[in-house]
C-alpha cells in the first residue's frame, strides 16, 4: 500500500534530474531530455538510469496513453561522455564490472520500447551515437527539416561499437549491408536520407515537430517494434542459412581486414555484433551480444588511445597551425629519419624489401620506410635473410617513438602534441594514439626493455637515453593515469 | 585388426555443373542411388549384408542434406536394415568416407561397408552450407580466411609457378583425360546415368575440352583477381608479408571444373568377400588426414601423403602411381615439387581440371581411376590424395592383391 501511494504521488509529478516528465490532459506524456550543466545532452550515468525509470513510470501511469521524447536543447543528443569513457581502460575494471557498467543505457532503451505504450521521438537536432540509438528505440521517429541536422553512429572512430542497441536496431531497420556501411564508416546522414532508408518515419518543419509526434501517439498506434512481432525477418536476410549473408560477411570481414590491417578491435567487433546479433531472434539476447562486445572494447587500450588523442587532446588544438610549429616540424624530421634508417639498415642487412614494406603497411604506416628513403625501393634487392615480422614491426614503430621521446627530453615538444603531430603529420596510426601513446600503452619500462632487446639481439641501434631510463625508474607512464 | 579390402568401385560420368548440364535434371539422391544400384547389380549383392552406407558430400544441405547415405539406400531399394550416414570434410569427403569405411572394417565393427560420395553442384551451389570458418566474422578474421582461388594464387606466387607453368599442366590434364577416355581406360568403372524410363542421359564426362590449346588457355582472364581486390589479397598478405603481391594466375582453364556426379566403393573383410564371391581388388594400406595453415589452405597433400606413407611403413619410392585431385594446377605442381615426383607418375589419366571436381564424390572417383590404372599397368601400389578446405589434406594408400 505504502509503495502504491508513493508511486501514485510520484506519477503526478515525478522528479528527474536529466529529463522532465509531463503529462498533458490528453494523456500524452512529454519527456524532455535536458542534461544539466551541459550545452548539449550527453549520456551520463544518471540519464542512463532515468530513461529507464521514466519508461517504468510511463508503463505504470494509468492516465498516460503514450509519450513523446524530445530534447530541451538545440541539438538532440551528442552521444557518450568521452571524458568518462576514456578513463575506462586505466580503471582496470573486471570483465564483470565493465559489463555491468555497459548495461544500464541499453536496458533503459529496451524498457522504453517494451513499455506497452507508444513512444514517439521528435528529433529536433543532431543525434549521434547514443542519441540516435535512443531514437531507434522509439516506435515512431519524426525529424525536423532544419538543415545541419545529422544522424550517425560514430563509435567505431572512437575504438568502440554502438552500445545502446545501434548494432541491433539499425540492421533490423535497414538490413545488414547498409547498417554495416553506416556503422563501420560512422557516416553522418541528413534526415532526408534517413527517411529514404527507413530510419525515420517522417520529416516535418521544426515548428510542427512536437505536434506531429503527439498526433501519432493520439492515433493509438501499436506500441510494438517490428522486431518484437512474430515472424519478423531482418530486411535482406540474416544468418548463414542464407548464402548471400554468408558472402556478405566474407566480404565485410575481408574489407575490414584490408582497411584496418588487424590493428583495430572495433570494426571487427561491429561485424561480430551484426553477424551474431542478427542471427539470434531474441532482441534481448541480441542486445546482450552487443553489450559484451562493447564492454570488451572499453577494456582495450585502443579505445583509450583513440579517444585521448583524436578527441580530447585534439579539442582546442588547431592542428594545421600546430603542425607548422618548429617543435612539430623538428620531431617529424627526426622520427621519419629514424624510421627510414631502421628500414634501410634492415634492407642493407639482406632482409627482403617487400617484407619490410609490407610489415610497415601491416603496422598501419601509410608509407614504407624504403619508399620514403631517398634511394627509393628499387635499390634494395635483398637476399631473403629470414626475419620475424614482429621484430621488423617493433623496430619500425619503436624507432619513431624513441626519436619522439628524445624530442620530449630536449623540450622540443610535449607528449600530447607529439601524439597529435605524429598522427596528423605523417599518419602514425591512430590505434596507437600516437608516438608517445605507443610508449605509454606498452609502459615506459617495457618500451625501454624492448628497445634494448632489439638492439642487443637484432642490431636495431635503438638506445633509450639516460634521461628516459631514469624517468622510467620513477614513473612507468607518460600520461597521468586517467582513473 | 582386420585388413580392409576394396571389392568394387563405380562412378557416374561427370556432367557440367550448371543449368543445361546433362545431370542437372537428376537429383543428387537419384545420382547416388544409381551408383548404389550399380554396385548391387554387378556384384549380385545381398544388400542386407551392407552394414553402413557412408556418403561424403561437400554441401550437405537441402536435397543433399539429412544423411543422404540413408536416403540413397531407400531410393535404391536397399534392404530396409541398411543404415546410411553422411560425412563432410570439404573436398576429401568422398575419400574420407572410404577411410572411415576402412576403419570400421579394420576395427571389426563392420564386415562390409559401402563408401560413396555425391555432389550436384548445378543444384546445390558450392558454398550452400555456409560455414563459420569462412563467414562468421569472428573466425574468418582470426584465420585470415580467403577463398580457395586466392589461396591457390598465393601458393603459385610463393613458389614461383607462372601462368605458363599452370597452363602447360592444364593442357596435359586435358590431353590425358581425353586420351584415357578414347582408349577406354575408364570403361570398367563408369555407370551411365539414366532417366526415369532408363534412357541414358550421360555416359561420358561432359566437361572435357578436347580443343584446348596453350593459346586458348592463355586467353582466359585470371579468375580471382577481382576477388583479390575486394580485400582478400590484403587479408592473405597480412599473414604472408614476404611477397610483393599476389600474382593471379589461376583461371577457369587451370582450375578444376564445376560438375555433377557420384561414386561408390564396396569395402570389407577378405572373409565376406569370399563368402559373397567378390574378389578383393586392393587392400587399404593406410589412411591419413592432416591440418595445415587455413589461409594458404591447399598445402595439405604433402604432409598427408607423408603421414600415410609413415603409417604404412613405406616411402615414396614404394608408390607406383600417385593421384592428387587437380583442384588447382598449383596444388599439383607444389606436390610434385615438394615430393620430387615426375609428372609421369601422377595423374596419369588426367584429372579434375579436364573432367571436373564434384566435391563430395571426387575422392571415391579418383581412387577408382587410380586402381583401374594400377590394374591396367599391372602395378602394385598407389597413393590418392586431395587438398581440403579449411587447411587440410587427406591421403589413402592402396596395394593391389
Amino acid at each position: 500500500m505504502q509503495t502504491q501511494n508513493t508511486m501514485a504521488q510520484f506519477m503526478n509529478s515525478p522528479s528527474f534530474q536529466t529529463l522532465t516528465y509531463q503529462r498533458s490532459d490528453n494523456g500524452v506524456v512529454f519527456i524532455a531530455i535536458d542534461v544539466k550543466d551541459n550545452t548539449a545532452n550527453i549520456l551520463t550515468p544518471q540519464l542512463h538510469q532515468e530513461l529507464g525509470d521514466a519508461a517504468k513510470v510511463l508503463a505504470a501511469d494509468e492516465s498516460a496513453i503514450g509519450a513523446v521524447i524530445y530534447s530541451a536543447k538545440p541539438t538532440f543528443m551528442a552521444g557518450g561522455d568521452l571524458n568518462r569513457i576514456v578513463r575506462y581502460f586505466d580503471q582496470q575494471r573486471t570483465a564483470e564490472a565493465a559489463y555491468a557498467q555497459s548495461r544500464p543505457y541499453t536496458e533503459s532503451l529496451r524498457l522504453l520500447e517494451t513499455c506497452g505504450k507508444p513512444v514517439a521521438v521528435a528529433i529536433n537536432g543532431t543525434a549521434l551515437g547514443g542519441g540516435l540509438e535512443l531514437a531507434l528505440a522509439c516506435h515512431y521517429r519524426v525529424a525536423s527539416d532544419e538543415p545541419k541536422i545529422w544522424l550517425g553512429l560514430p563509435e567505431v572512430s572512437l575504438g568502440l561499437v554502438p552500445g545502446g542497441g545501434g548494432t541491433q536496431r539499425l540492421p533490423r531497420l535497414v538490413g545488414i549491408e547498409l547498417a554495416a556501411s553506416l556503422i563501420l564508416s560512422g557516416e553522418r546522414i541528413a534526415p532526408a536520407r534517413a527517411l529514404e532508408l527507413g530510419m525515420v518515419h517522417r520529416i516535418v518543419p521544426s515548428g510542427e515537430l512536437l505536434n506531429a509526434a503527439e498526433q501519432w501517439v493520439l492515433g493509438g498506434p501499436q506500441p510494438t517494434q517490428p522486431w518484437d512481432t512474430n515472424g519478423f525477418r531482418v530486411p535482406g536476410g540474416s544468418g548463414l542459412n542464407d548464402m548471400n549473408i554468408g558472402r556478405l560477411f566474407q566480404q565485410l570481414t575481408a574489407s575490414v581486414s584490408a582497411e584496418y590491417r588487424h590493428n583495430y578491435p572495433a570494426p571487427i567487433a561491429a561485424l561480430k555484433c551484426l553477424f551474431n546479433g542478427t542471427t539470434v531472434r531474441s532482441m534481448d539476447q541480441a542486445l546482450e551480444i552487443e553489450t559484451r562486445e562493447f564492454s570488451a572494447l572499453t577494456r582495450n587500450p585502443v579505445a583509450r588511445n583513440m579517444i585521448r588523442t583524436l578527441f580530447l587532446h585534439r579539442a582546442g588544438t588547431e592542428i594545421d597551425k600546430m603542425l607548422c610549429e618548429d617543435g612539430a616540424i623538428e620531431m617529424k624530421q627526426r622520427c621519419q629519419d629514424a624510421y627510414i634508417k631502421q628500414g634501410t639498415s634492415m634492407a642493407a642487412a639482406g632482409i627482403r624489401p617487400a617484407l619490410i614494406e609490407n610489415v610497415a603497411f601491416s603496422a598501419g604506416m601509410p608509407d614504407g620506410p624504403l619508399a620514403l628513403s631517398s634511394n627509393g625501393l628499387d635499390r634494395y634487392s635483398g637476399n631473403d635473410k629470414h626475419q620475424n615480422a614482429g621484430i621488423i614491426r617493433n623496430r619500425l614503430m619503436c624507432s619513431q617513438s624513441l626519436a619522439a621521446a628524445e624530442c620530449w627530453e630536449e623540450g622540443i615538444i610535449d607528449p600530447a602534441k607529439a601524439d597529435l603531430a605524429s598522427h596528423f603529420g605523417w599518419g602514425f596510426p591512430s590505434y596507437t594514439g600516437g608516438v608517445m601513446s605507443y610508449i605509454d600503452t606498452l609502459g615506459l619500462r617495457a618500451f625501454i626493455h624492448l628497445c634494448d632487446e632489439l638492439t642487443s639481439r637484432h642490431t636495431a641501434e635503438l638506445k633509450p637515453s639516460a634521461w628516459l631510463r631514469s624517468r622510467a625508474k620513477q614513473e612507468d607512464r607518460i600520461y597521468a593515469s586517467l582513473n | 585388426m582386420h585388413d580392409a579390402y576394396i571389392f568394387d568401385l563405380l562412378r557416374t560420368p561427370r556432367g557440367k555443373g550448371r543449368a543445361g548440364g546433362a545431370l542437372h535434371v537428376v537429383s543428387p539422391v537419384e545420382l547416388l542411388a544409381q551408383v548404389l544400384r550399380g554396385l548391387r547389380d554387378r556384384n549380385n549383392l545381398d544388400t542386407s549384408l551392407v552394414e553402413d552406407v557412408i556418403a561424403g558430400c561437400g554441401s550437405p544441405v537441402g536435397e543433399q542434406g539429412s544423411a543422404i547415405g540413408r536416403s540413397a539406400c531407400l531410393a535404391a531399394d536397399y534392404d530396409i536394415s541398411v543404415p546410411g550416414q553422411q560425412i563432410h570434410r570439404f573436398c576429401s569427403s568422398g575419400l574420407e568416407a572410404v577411410n572411415l569405411a576402412a576403419a570400421k572394417v579394420q576395427s571389426s565393427q563392420c564386415e562390409l561397408v559401402l563408401a560413396c560420395g555425391v555432389e550436384s553442384m548445378s543444384r546445390i551451389p558450392i558454398g550452400s552450407s555456409g560455414g563459420a570458418w569462412s563467414s562468421d566474422p569472428s573466425l574468418a578474421y582470426k584465420i585470415h580466411f580467403v577463398p580457395q582461388g586466392i589461396a591457390a594464387d598465393l601458393i603459385a606466387t610463393m613458389h614461383g609457378f607462372s601462368r605458363q607453368d599452370l597452363d602447360a599442366y592444364a593442357l596435359q590434364s586435358q590431353h590425358r583425360s581425353a586420351a584415357a577416355w578414347d582408349s577406354g581406360y575408364f570403361r570398367g568403372s563408369i555407370i551411365p546415368v539414366v532417366d526415369t524410363i532408363g534412357i541414358p542421359l550421360l555416359s561420358r564426362d561432359e566437361a572435357i575440352r578436347t580443343n584446348t590449346t596453350l593459346e586458348s588457355l592463355a586467353k582466359l582472364t585470371p579468375a580471382f583477381a577481382a576477388m583479390g581486390e575486394m580485400g582478400f589479397d590484403t587479408q592473405a598478405m597480412l599473414k604472408y608479408p614476404e611477397i610483393d603481391r599476389i600474382v593471379h594466375v589461376h583461371t577457369a582453364g587451370n582450375s578444376s571444373g564445376i560438375v555433377d556426379g557420384a561414386a561408390g566403393a564396396l569395402i570389407g573383410t577378405r572373409e565376406i568377400g569370399e563368402r559373397l564371391g567378390m574378389k578383393p581388388r586392393a587392400r587399404i594400406r593406410s589412411c591419413a588426414s592432416v591440418g595445415t595453415d587455413p589461409t594458404m589452405m591447399l598445402t595439405g597433400p604433402t604432409p598427408a601423403a607423408n603421414l600415410a606413407l609413415n603409417k604404412a611403413g613405406m616411402n615414396k619410392a614404394d608408390i607406383d602411381l600417385f593421384e592428387l585431385n587437380e583442384a588447382f594446377a598449383a596444388v599439383v605442381l607444389l606436390f610434385m615439387e615438394e615430393m620430387d615426383i615426375p609428372h609421369d607418375r601422377i595423374n596419369v589419366n588426367g584429372g579434375a581440371i579436364a573432367m571436373g571436381h564434384p566435391i563430395g564424390a571426387t575422392g571415391v572417383m579418383i581412387l577408382g581411376t587410380l586402381l583401374d590404372e594400377l590394374e591396367r599397368r599391372d602395378l602394385a601400389t598407389g597413393l590418392v590424395n586431395l587438398c581440403v578446405g579449411g587447411g587440410m589434406g587427406t591421403a589413402t594408400i592402396i596395394e593391389r592383391i
